[in-house]
């Protein structure tokens, strides 16, 4: 038997899962822990994927994001309508959470004080590499195009979760393309990758 | 967009190997629920037996989510579907490592929120079944696949760019990508 026999043997094919609707059902109305623990099960990984990619290197940007993001979720989560999916409602609070934390940073190293797990450097003696680079872009530009061209979300979803015009997600992704290839062009394991 | 901003091949490629999901601490959760019980939006703790039952249906949710749910309910639904037909390699990486590659592959692709399964094709002890008639393939006939996988993508470039991060291709296999018809 093939090695990859034996590995497909372990992925089987999906059955029925509960519907977010019923989970969120079953939390609201009756308080039920493993309904929310389901929930946090089913949505975690791509959510907190999304954090680290945009936190970089200050991982603890994302862990609290991705805390205080499923705390206002629950807080919130009787007057969540369905207008969008719920992966793109807490997408969108997860999102806010880590804005307000950078902010909080910002303010920190602004008064001087600087934060060791948010230091970003670009040390010239460093290979750039693609998050090396993304992080030397402007936050509006790097969620873009993290949440476009890394996540694959739509221009649509990115205004739901951004809470961005659908046109302005458009220019900014040409953008921050833009500022991805100046900046990735002049990394060094860029050059040395492609030749 | 405008011609000059699409990615180039090179730099999509580094997107794509720089997207890896990790996972998120495990006291995270705890923490969270613990802070729902102390305002009150979780009920207080179950009987024991109760609490191994419900912990053992969010593990298999866990499972369940981490391998297979969609992007979101509303994409998937209208995102073709896409057979990734995997063929045997040169290459012969100890099964062991092969296998949990290839089942962090899916998860990591699930993780993302693509929709992904697959099965294994095994053949019978001397050769594959052929039809009408129970006979065995002719050696001539063109290797057949080992297996396969079934993503939901919007589009062939995007389910491609799904198949060239297979590992299989790193183990010399080939991938046949074919679209499901809708």
């Amino acid at each position: 038997m093939e090695p990859f026999d034996r590995a497909a043997a372990l992925i089987k094919m999906p059955w029925p899962a509960v519907s977010d609707t019923e989970l969120i059902r079953r939390f609201v109305d009756a308080r039920d822990e493993s309904a929310f623990r389901m929930l946090y099960a089913r949505h975690t990984p791509a959510v907190y994927g999304l954090l680290r990619r945009l936190a970089g290197r200050a991982v603890s940007d994302a862990d609290d994001a991705l805390q205080e993001a499923w705390l206002r979720a629950a807080v919130n989560l009787a007057g969540f309508r369905g207008d969008s999916t719920f992966r793109t409602w807490l997408t969108g609070i997860a999102l806010n959470c880590l804005r307000e934390r950078r902010r909080r940073v910002q303010q920190v190293n602004a008064d001087g004080d600087v934060d060791p797990l948010d230091v970003r450097t670009t040390r010239a003696d460093r290979s750039l590499d693609v998050a090396d680079v993304l992080e030397t872009m402007s936050a509006m530009h790097r969620d873009v195009l993290v949440l476009h061209d890394v996540e694959g979300y739509t221009h649509e979803e990115i205004s739901d979760v951004l809470g961005i015009e659908i046109g302005t997600s458009k220019s900014r992704l040409s953008r921050a393309r833009q500022l991805f290839r100046e900046r990735w062009r002049g990394a060094p394991a860029a050059k040395e990758s492609r030749t | 967009m405008t011609d000059d901003t699409e990615l180039t091949g090179a730099e999509r490629a580094a997107l794509d190997r720089w997207r890896v999901d990790a996972a998120a601490p495990p006291h995270i959760a705890q923490a969270v629920v613990d802070a729902l019980k102390q305002r009150g939006l979780i009920a207080s703790r179950r009987p024991r037996w109760a609490a191994a039952t419900l912990a053992a249906a969010a593990l298999l949710a866990a499972f369940v989510a981490g391998s297979f749910m969609p992007r979101s309910d509303r994409l998937s639904s209208r995102e073709p579907q896409f057979v990734l037909l995997l063929y045997s390699g040169d290459d012969a990486a100890s099964a062991p490592s092969r296998r949990e590659e290839y089942t962090a592959w899916a998860r990591t692709i699930a993780g993302r929120g693509t929709a992904i399964s697959g099965l294994e094709l095994v053949d019978s002890p001397d050769a594959p079944l052929s039809l009408p008639s129970d006979t065995t393939l002719p050696a001539a006939m063109p290797a057949q696949p080992r297996g396969f996988f079934v993503v939901r993508a919007r589009d062939f470039a995007e389910a491609r760019r799904i198949a060239e991060t297979c590992p299989h291709l790193r183990h010399g296999g080939r991938i046949v990508l074919r679209r499901v018809a809708s």
